[in-house]
């Protein structure tokens, strides 16, 4: 091991400190594309993220993969990927069916099919380091359609969605984000709020008022009030529903439908 | 050569960061290897080559993983401080080394929430603010004796 000595030099730290000047700037004037710079490298880097994904599946899936044939692991890829799209679809028939009762209810039927009948599979290749900032970055980008808030769902229900699109990536928003808010609504009692993220496995429900009905156990979907969102896809489950008496609204604790920490494939509502 | 060396290496740790680390991660807290990286770099090079690859780490986590430049300014940070403490240290460069990353990761997880905090408005528990300042800290030794013959070899001439 190499040992140091004290030395004198002249300390500089014009350097770092116009690097930081720089971020910051570039932060704070929300210059974050840096005029393409930074879509144009996350182009040139999405291909070794995909390539580290692929490889790193093939490891972690090696040991089955020995006991079995190479054609029936891609027939089964496939079908399992057919499966988790005929999954997200299905999901939302039972929000499906209480709807069409309430419509025909009413006599005034004006649904139609949940995800508008396009839904684009996309693997995630790279997530934030940080629990604090829950984003997934995706294998679809401009290229294949993705625009700017495109819902992201799984078969288990709402994962987020994008908020910035590469040429051949992009970057979803989780539900579990901070930043995130979706109008969400209670599949029981229709009562509705905000949903806003807070932590990888719990989101609160905001706004609903205290004289609203909303249980332990009842299902939160997106609501009908949402212009990004869909209505009906699953978000969580009402996992603590709390109000003082002077309390205008409630305190509502949801546990996600999604298991965020176990994302691989995603499918984008288009 | 040692440029190539030290590029296929932050590449391939950058990767790691993004897409694998992701995937064992304990309660929401996973590795920092970048900051590990910045720390030995800084300590094993000089001032100007050192700041500019901790601010270059810094810069493509940002782009890989980060909305905006939080690691670019923690990072170079880091890379400026930790090269001063070697001017001014005595002692085998592994000992500085890990006491470097013992300090510098909860400085950097302290930073990277107060300013989420405060900047962005983000929520969070006091107590998982602490378990993560103690599980990442952890986790950051834990990676110096497994990373340190690698960056060894990525400066051999």
């Amino acid at each position: 091991m190499t040992s140091y000595r004290p030395f004198k030099r002249k300390n500089s730290y014009s350097l770092a400190i116009t690097v930081v000047l720089l971020a910051l700037a570039v932060s704070y004037f929300s210059w974050l594309n840096l005029a393409g710079l930074r879509s144009l490298l996350t182009t040139v880097i999405t291909p070794f993220q995909l390539a580290t994904t692929v490889v790193w599946r093939g490891v972690t899936g090696a040991p089955g993969f020995v006991f079995s044939l190479g054609s029936q692991a891609s027939e089964n890829a496939a079908l399992k990927s057919e499966n988790n799209a005929l999954a997200a679809k299905a999901a939302t028939l039972v929000e499906l069916a209480k709807e069409n009762e309430r419509l025909r209810q009413a006599l005034d039927f004006r649904g139609g099919p949940r995800y508008g009948g396009r839904l684009v599979a996309a693997r995630v290749i790279a997530r934030s380091g940080s629990p604090w900032l829950s984003s997934i970055e995706i294998d679809k980008g401009a290229g294949s359609g993705v625009k700017p808030d495109c819902p992201v769902v799984v078969r288990e229900g709402l994962v987020g969605r994008v908020v910035e699109v590469a040429p051949s990536s992009a970057r979803v928003l989780l539900l579990t984000d901070a930043q995130s808010s979706v109008a969400g609504a209670d599949q029981r009692s229709r009562d509705f709020g905000i949903v806003e993220g807070y932590s990888p496995d719990t989101l609160f429900l905001r706004y609903v008022s205290s004289g609203a009905d909303v249980g332990v156990g009842d299902q939160i979907v997106t609501a009908a009030i949402s212009s990004l969102f869909p209505p009906g896809i699953p978000i969580g489950t009402v996992s603590a529903a709390t109000k003082a008496e002077a309390d205008l609204f409630y305190e509502i604790k949801i546990k996600p439908a999604v298991n965020f920490s176990r994302l691989e494939e995603v499918f984008l509502v288009q | 050569m040692r440029a190539f060396k030290i590029g296929l290496y932050l590449s391939a740790v950058l990767l790691l960061q993004t897409v694998i680390l992701p995937r064992f991660n304990f309660l929401g807290v996973v590795p920092d290897l970048v900051l590990v990286t910045v720390v030995f770099y800084a300590v094993l090079l000089e001032r100007t080559p050192a700041t500019l690859l901790s601010a270059l780490a810094g810069f493509l986590q940002d782009i890989l993983a980060c909305p905006f430049y939080l690691n670019t300014i923690i990072k170079t940070i880091t890379g400026a401080a930790a090269n001063t403490f070697r001017e001014r240290f005595m002692g085998d460069e592994y000992t500085l080394i890990a006491g470097l990353v013992a300090l510098f990761t909860p400085l950097s997880v302290l930073a990277e929430g107060l300013t989420l905090h405060f900047i962005f408005h983000r929520e969070f528990s006091l107590w998982y603010f602490i378990f993560r300042l103690v599980a990442e800290t952890v986790y950051n030794l834990i990676l110096v004796p497994l990373l340190y013959p690698l960056v060894r070899v990525t400066l051999d001439e």
